[in-house]
């Protein structure tokens, strides 16, 4: 199953789609995780187990999906984890100055924020877009490599979190927080209905419109998709934006789940995004991949990991299933289409 | 040196508490009967008190305000022991530790005492959790070998051990698990204590009695903390630099801002020296428990002031850092007047204790990781108390205080110090050569 | 790493490929200025800046850096990148500090190098023979070779003291400058050496510069790359001895997120992660500027957070001017 068949907007693909499907290495991966689950423990497939698999997901998910739209245009984003902390701490140091200014106390006990929670979450949002434009820009107008660009902007964000917080938590204290962290849609946790809603919006954006096919054009031949007029560095400043705002978005929930923003949070979770998005099929060099694709690989990627927990297996041997798993879903890939290619 | 028989406990059915009865001639040399638990209370009292009303020393009130450690300070309890229990050096039972295969005395076994064989409902196996960070610090991993020893002692208690690598988030995922597996009981060691409030909260209401061990949570609901004395550690290393030099030029190598370690330590310093005029802050460095960390910021330190005279650190690594970098540049005896360097240090590392009695560094305040076992005997009593077994214990278990360990026997404000051949309690591998 | 944005670039790419020195020109100018601003600056703060004693700490504490960076330049020259670094050092040290009970100062170095040597191998098969994207299969060498030093160690630390030859490298001196820094000048003009010199080096910046005709014209890429990935494990191999014997501890969790630090200085040095260009003397001037950055702002008591931030605005200074000056469409 390519990404190919979801490329082009048409209408009925469904018969072809769930054939592929069933002919998905990565699908029957997540079938057997379920069924080795449930198999060998009798709380994988409880009600609390599923409802934690989703919450997993959610985070992590979002991030993926962001670095896949970067990841298309053959960019790749480093900043996503450090900018998932940092726009909450901006919403939050920002409604704070605002609330001393105008003469209300939103920051209470020190360092509970008990304002308009709203405010908080809008502010993120634009700042994880604001990051994500400058980040685009730099790479797309100022010619630096992405690699570059986005490691800086992590280095320097990771910096700005612990200045800006001066190393104290956050509290987070207001029932839209816990509602978004804590409450569920029937048997669907808020996050992830967050995360499925941003995933059909970027289905239907990048799989679905002729303006979010550039982005596949981009990755594929940058110089032809120039050549026939598309304004590519737009594009990848918006595939920029794409990222910041998922990256806002999991911040928020992340953080609405933990009632606390905190400086040292999030470490280390932009590798996991890059190497859920490769596990899912997207491709460094650009032009393939799906946010489609990606939603399997942070499902097999989140089931696996949740099995692991289930079974009681030490962080050590997790750590080392992960590396192997990434190396060896990409280098089976790589083999077989070898073999198809001789 | 004391005299102890050795058992390997895991095997042997024999009550190992027996063999904590130690000669006690010079141990007991604590001249009340209070213990050292109360005198250090009121030495914490007294200088805190003088603290609140006033500090002097402009360079400390500075620092002291700058990063908030009143507010952190104020919130810490500081209390008696749990059941009136009096503890003396001496005491505790000695083992293997399943996890890191080293000797180990731990200090409170009979704290809060559980005998040995099942639990509760013999009939009944109880799931308990540990999750930590750390299975490769020697603090942490000595933290989890005192709690599988616990939980080894009796037959119907199946301990799971997870070490969450410093990620707060997969610590409340490992909870969120284990209530999805409908465990009986959980406890953790909390990295940092805002995100770990909503986990704990959640167990409790799934009705797990869940308990924390040294730093804490967020949470108002959590069945009891073990609370570890970091207060005194600060206060023991502030009380020794007033008592060696009433002057000194002080860098410092602090844990990573807004941890418990960091504010309750440093802080306890700074109030103890924060009114005497003779003390200056040369430089502040957040070092993270890192060694590297800390022998790059002394290393650069000791470049840009030639006059340091004591390197205050709020851990064993730190200090050890701290001094390779002095050792490296030669600078051991570069205090004013060609006096040596005074080393501060936490953590009762065997490493730390090696260096004390070599000299080089002049005290360490002990904080002990052997405090895990004291954990699971409070969450199996919380279980005991849910089935209606027994009461339960309560909400703050207070850790006994522990006398600082310097080279020489020194009697400090009414504190005696141990010297290291003096103190069995050490943690983590002998340092070689 | 060769991203779609690198292919394009590929276009202008064989007329520079063998104008090795050119390349390295282009961002020297701003490195040598920012690190002649850096001393003067250096100079003003702390009098004692240019003193034997501080220049002492400098080099002492970006020689393991700069070591781990020469393999690493080497494997961008390529095209290719090497996440895993730290995670080789650490699980080398650890391999050969099992072996400290046998008293034998060769087999406790001998093992670090050659595991160092070992898992380089093992990504230059995943990346050169199985054709895994490098970014990748670093990755996951980064997170297995971390997660094996754990398991082998057991999570706890090795002291080589016994060793006296393993301190010496770490602690020694050679009339009088200390061994690392020694270190850290013979492999850098090894390498450079190497780089401009050698029939590899040149190898290595047509394979960089592009793949398929660096083949075509009988160029073994498959060799090559396999070769740089070892050249880089022994590199981290050695980088780690050097961490540790200073500090006279192996800890598996040591050297957490080392990789960043050493990408940061592959990439002030000018090296472009397309590849075809890249240079040890590059590498290095970048090296003794975050070096300098480093000890400057320890000395003013800046936060080690803040810190992080003029890191980044100081790689961003440096490499802007460089990019914009090739005029690549990235």
């Amino acid at each position: 199953m390519s990404a190919a068949g979801l490329a082009s907007p048409s209408a009925s693909r469904l018969g072809p789609f769930l054939a592929g499907l069933l002919r998905d290495p990565i699908v029957w991966l997540i079938v057997a995780i379920f069924a080795v689950g449930s198999l060998t423990s009798e709380y994988y497939l409880t009600a609390a187990n599923i409802e934690n698999l989703m919450r997993n997901i959610a985070v992590i998910g979002l991030l993926s999906l962001g670095m896949t739209v970067v990841l298309l245009t053959g960019r790749i984003d480093l900043s996503v984890a450090a900018l998932m902390i940092f726009s909450v701490i901006v919403g939050v140091v920002l409604m704070a100055w605002l609330g001393s200014v105008i003469g209300v106390r939103w920051l209470v006990r020190g360092n509970t924020f008990a304002g308009p929670t709203l405010a908080v979450m809008g502010i993120a949002l634009a700042t994880g877009a604001f990051v994500g434009a400058i980040n685009g820009i730099g790479v797309a107008y100022l010619k630096v490599a992405s690699f570059i660009m986005t490691l800086v902007s992590l280095t320097a964000l990771r910096g700005f979190n612990y200045v800006l917080t001066n190393g104290h938590p956050y509290y987070l204290k207001s029932p839209l927080f816990n509602w978004v962290g804590d409450a569920k849609l029937g048997p669907v946790p808020v996050s992830f209905a967050i995360f499925l809603a941003v995933l059909v919006a970027l289905i239907a954006f990048v799989n679905g419109t002729v303006r979010g096919g550039r982005f596949y054009a981009i990755g594929g031949n940058e110089k032809a998709a120039l050549y026939a007029g598309i304004k590519t560095a737009r594009y990848v400043v918006l595939a920029f934006v794409i990222s910041g705002i998922c990256a806002a978005i999991a911040g928020i929930v992340f953080t609405a789940r933990l009632k606390s923003v905190d400086a040292p949070l999030a470490a280390g979770y932009e590798l996991t995004a890059i190497a859920i998005a490769v596990i899912g099929g997207t491709a460094l060099s650009g032009g393939v991949g799906s946010p489609w694709r990606t939603l399997l690989g942070s499902v097999a990627f989140a089931a696996g990991l949740n099995l692991l927990a289930i079974w009681g297996v030490g962080t050590w041997y997790q750590n080392l299933a992960i590396g192997i798993v990434l190396i060896l879903s990409v280098g089976l890939s790589k083999l077989s289409r070898k073999k198809v290619q001789s | 040196m004391l005299e102890l028989s050795r058992r390997q406990l895991l095997r042997s059915a024999a009550a190992v508490s027996a063999l904590a009865l130690v000669p006690v001639t010079s141990l007991l040399a604590q001249a009340d009967d209070k213990g050292v638990h109360t005198i250090l209370n009121e030495l914490i009292k007294k200088y805190s008190d003088e603290a609140k009303a006033s500090m002097s020393n402009e360079e400390v009130a500075a620092l002291f305000e700058k990063d908030g450690f009143r507010d952190y300070l104020d919130v810490y309890p500081v209390g008696d022991l749990a059941g009136g229990f009096v503890w003396k050096p001496g005491m505790g039972a000695t083992f293997t530790g399943p996890h890191s295969k080293l000797e180990i005395k731990s200090p409170f076994t009979d704290y809060l005492p559980l005998p040995e064989g099942p639990v509760l409902d013999p009939d009944k196996k109880y799931r308990i959790g540990l999750v930590f960070h750390g299975f490769n610090h020697p603090w942490l991993i000595s933290l989890a070998d005192t709690a599988s020893w616990e939980a080894a002692r009796h037959p119907n208690i199946e301990l799971e051990v997870i070490d969450a690598e410093f990620d707060d988030n997969k610590m409340g995922q490992v909870i969120d698990t284990w209530i999805a597996k409908q465990y009986d009981g959980i406890v953790l060691w909390p990295s940092r204590e805002a995100p770990m409030g909503p986990p704990v909260d959640r167990a409790i209401a799934a009705g797990i009695p869940t308990v924390s061990l040294d730093r804490r949570t967020s949470s108002e609901v959590i069945s009891s903390e073990v609370l570890g004395n970091f207060y005194a550690n600060g206060l023991q290393q502030g009380l020794y630099l007033k008592h060696a030099a009433p002057d000194g030029n002080i860098i410092f190598n602090r844990k990573d801002l807004g941890s418990t370690a960091d504010s309750i330590r440093t802080g306890a310093f700074l109030e103890v020296i924060g009114n005497t005029p003779g003390y200056k802050v040369l430089a502040n460095y957040h070092t993270n428990s890192q060694r590297t960390l800390a022998f790059k910021s002394t290393a650069d330190a000791l470049q840009a002031f030639k006059d340091i005279s004591v390197s205050f650190n709020t851990g064993g690594e730190e200090a050890m850092g701290a001094l390779d970098a002095i050792r490296e540049a030669n600078r051991l005896n570069s205090a004013p007047g060609g006096k040596k360097i005074m080393i501060l240090a936490n953590d009762d590392a065997r490493e730390v204790l090696k260096e004390i009695r070599a000299g080089n560094i002049d005290m360490v305040s002990p904080y002990t990781p052997l405090i895990g076992d004291i954990g699971i005997r409070a969450v199996v009593m919380h279980i005991g108390a849910k089935e209606g077994k027994n009461e339960a214990p309560p909400k703050l278990i207070m850790t006994p205080n522990l006398p600082m360990i310097t080279r020489e026997k020194m009697n400090i404000e009414g504190i005696e110090t141990l010297t290291p051949d003096e103190w069995p309690y050490a943690y983590g591998p002998e340092a070689s050569g | 790493m060769t991203t779609m944005e690198d292919k394009v670039a590929d276009r202008g790419a064989p007329s520079r490929t063998f104008d090795m020195v050119r390349q390295a020109g282009s961002g020297d100018l701003s490195r040598l200025a920012v690190l002649v601003v850096l001393v003067v600056l250096g100079q003003i703060i702390t009098p004692a800046f240019l003193s034997l004693g501080n220049v002492h700490v400098i080099l002492m504490a970006v020689a393991a850096i700069g070591i781990m960076a020469y393999g690493m330049t080497l494997v961008v020259i390529t095209g290719e990148i090497d996440l895993s670094v730290a995670g080789i050092a650490i699980l080398s040290c650890v391999v050969g500090g099992l072996l400290i009970p046998t008293g034998s100062a060769v087999l406790v170095i001998g093992a670090t190098l050659a595991t160092g040597l070992l898992v380089g191998l093992l990504n230059g098969v995943l990346v050169a023979a199985i054709g895994i994207p490098s970014l990748i299969a670093t990755l996951g060498m980064l997170g297995i070779s971390r997660a094996l030093a754990n398991i082998a160690s057991g999570g706890q630390a090795l002291y080589p003291e016994p060793i006296a030859a393993y301190l010496w490298l770490g602690r020694g001196a050679v009339a009088g400058v200390p061994v690392p820094v020694l270190l850290l000048a013979i492999l850098g003009v090894a390498a450079i050496l190497l780089t401009r010199y050698s029939t590899f080096g040149r190898a290595l910046y047509a394979t960089g510069g592009n793949v398929r005709a660096a083949a075509l014209s009988g160029i073994n890429t498959v060799a090559v790359r396999t070769v740089v990935f070892m050249i880089s494990g022994v590199c981290a191999a050695l980088a780690g001895i050097l961490e540790c014997a200073r500090l006279s501890y192996i800890n598996p969790a040591g050297l957490e997120g080392m990789e960043l630090s050493v990408l940061a200085v592959t990439v002030l040095g000018g090296a472009a992660l397309a590849g075809g260009s890249g240079s040890i003397t590059g590498t290095l001037v970048a090296a003794v500027i975050i070096g300098i950055v480093n000890n400057l702002l320890n000395q003013m008591g800046v936060s080690i957070y803040l810190q992080q931030v003029v890191t980044a605005a100081v790689i961003l200074a440096v490499v802007l001017p460089g990019m914009w000056r090739r005029g690549i469409v990235k």
